[in-house]
């Protein structure tokens, strides 16, 4: 109990690029690497902004750290895929690039996992929506690319 | 917020791609194109595979009862997960260039890339990845006018970032034979040429080495075993030894056989694996009743260090495991013995009652798995070995060609 209590009066306010304040304990800010960088360098008392990462996607990641904490090592496998579940495939790629700035260490090993099971066999055009890449080959390049590969394109999902 | 994915994020995802997807996905844009086919990035997503995904046991065997005519009988093999029950991985078939899809001959498996050649002598060799179809043609190796038998070993010299193959040719010459040294060419794919070697070691230089591919992969050194003459060709004295070949400095050696295992003479001594684990020989014996060895070595070169670790006798059709208390009944021949499993189980084919059955060996567990895989009529092995995917050669080398 005398540890929860501390933990709560040295918790630390996290501010989001849309305004929202977060206060979060020092167990769960020492798992985004970023924060816990920025507590050595600063007064943990002072609220840390974060202008990279909005209040949906700090609040997901919150609420993986706090959730897969309060699960059984036995459960922890469906805990994820639950989570995973939830999220649309732009939630899931806006969440993507918040863990990459904040560095959560879980979710970039269980996150990428996800990705790829995802894109594995989907279409060149999905990849290049999801991604947000332009194409900038020519036609005739790309004609040339499909041609040489073409046994590569067998199999590929509905998008 | 920023809506391009930071690049070390990007390439944790797709180094958890298959090689299949990822050759699709050249087509995305020329930075995927530029990134997908670097060298740094073929090499970090065959090192994630190696950690994370599974790696296939290749063997190779040929049935007699297949084919009407048993010199034409096609060879097969088969891709199975090294687990118990061993299951085959039917997603997993090779997509081989036209021409060494009926009648070929594996010869060794590094990286992903395998070494095939079809035909006899190992005249025609081509070193290929399945996984993103490419593949180059070796020049022809030099051809002798005299009987001979061929053996190749194929590698990857780390240090100069090079894909090896080396044939070594055993004259079977008759009166020269106790004096002929075995002909030794090395082929670069750096180059895309053969060189004669001219590094055999005094101890070797006069010494005959079986047809078969080379095993026990230790290091990027590859071994054989290999036998020279002790007297006079009337003798019919062999001394035998394990020969040595190392990929990145294109030296022979000689490893030391236990002097009882040394002096078997006309009993056939074989390598059966390495592969990270340690250097093990297969001993048949001639004569009836005829007892079959392995023997590991445990620390590698020092001829101390070799130990007996399991024995078969074959007394008339009866296979007997005195250790495990098992007799198998309606064998044929001695078993062959395939490879050492990364588990460290030792897989074995055995001819019984006119069936090939597989068979894995467990030294420690004193277990002896029936695999329940096995075909018809004589069936005679060729060739296993590891096999992992990868995306080596997509970035394309000299004279590679797409199929």
């Amino acid at each position: 109990m005398a540890e929860k209590a501390s933990e709560s009066s040295n918790s630390i306010s996290l501010n989001t690029v849309d305004g929202k304040i977060f206060k979060v304990s020092p167990t769960i800010a020492n798992q985004m690497q970023t924060i816990q960088s920025l507590i050595k360098a600063y007064d943990s008392s002072r609220v840390i902004s974060l202008p990279h990462v909005n209040a949906f996607h700090l609040s997901k990641i919150i609420e993986y750290l706090e959730g897969k904490s309060a699960t059984t090592v036995s459960a922890v496998k469906e805990f994820e895929a639950q989570f995973m579940k939830d999220l649309s495939l732009k939630q899931l790629k806006g969440l993507l690039i918040a863990v990459g700035y904040l560095k959560v260490n879980e979710l970039l090993e269980l996150m990428p996992k996800t990705v790829a099971k995802l894109i594995e066999n989907k279409s060149v055009e999905f990849l290049r929506k999801f991604f947000g890449i332009v194409n900038d080959f020519t036609p005739s390049e790309e004609a040339k690319i499909r041609e040489e590969i073409a046994w590569a394109f067998d199999g590929v999902d509905e998008d | 917020m920023s809506d391009h994915f930071p690049q070390e994020i990007l390439i944790s995802i797709l180094q958890r791609l298959s090689p299949k997807s990822l050759v699709k996905f050249t087509s995305v844009s020329k930075s995927w194109y530029s990134l997908i086919t670097h060298p740094s990035f073929i090499f970090n997503h065959f090192h994630y595979s190696l950690t994370n995904n599974p790696s296939f046991l290749l063997i190779q065997f040929c049935n007699e009862l297949s084919h009407p005519n048993p010199s034409l009988a096609p060879v097969l093999y088969s891709l199975r997960r090294d687990n118990h029950p061993f299951l085959l991985d039917s997603a997993s078939t090779l997509f081989l260039p036209s021409g060494f899809n009926r009648e070929f001959s594996v010869m060794g498996i590094c990286n992903g890339v395998i070494c095939i050649t079809s035909g006899s002598q190992c005249l025609t060799l081509i070193i290929c990845n399945p996984c993103v179809r490419r593949y180059v043609t070796l020049p022809k190796p030099r051809d002798y006018c005299s009987l001979y038998n061929a053996s190749v070993g194929f590698g990857f010299d780390s240090k100069n970032n090079d894909y090896k193959v080396v044939r070594i040719c055993s004259m079977l010459d008759d009166d020269r034979f106790e004096l002929c040294a075995p002909e030794v060419e090395v082929y670069s794919l750096a180059t895309g040429f053969w060189r004669n070697s001219s590094n055999l070691p005094p101890v070797c230089s006069l010494c005959y080495v079986g047809s078969y591919a080379p095993h026990g992969f230790i290091n990027g050194v590859i071994h054989w075993g290999a036998k020279r003459r002790t007297g006079s060709y009337n003798d019919n004295g062999w001394y035998h030894f394990v020969l040595s070949f190392d990929f990145e400095n294109e030296m022979f050696g000689e490893v030391l056989l236990p002097q009882s295992l040394a002096t078997v003479s006309s009993d056939s001594v074989t390598v059966i694996g390495g592969g990270g684990k340690c250097l093990t020989v297969y001993h048949v014996s001639a004569g009836s009743p005829c007892s079959c060895n392995i023997w590991m070595m445990k620390e590698y070169g020092v001829v101390e260090s070799w130990n007996k670790v399991f024995s078969f006798d074959l007394r008339g059709f009866n296979l007997e495991a005195p250790s495990l208390g098992i007799t198998v009944t309606g064998v044929t021949a001695p078993p062959a013995t395939l490879c050492i499993r990364n588990s460290g189980e030792v897989l074995l084919l055995m001819d019984e009652a006119g069936r090939g059955c597989l068979y894995s060996l467990d030294i420690e567990g004193k277990r002896f798995i029936d695999l329940q895989i096995g075909g018809e009529g004589y069936t005679w092995y060729l060739y296993s070995g590891y096999y992992r995917e990868s995306l080596v050669f997509l970035n394309k080398a000299n004279g590679m060609v797409a199929y």
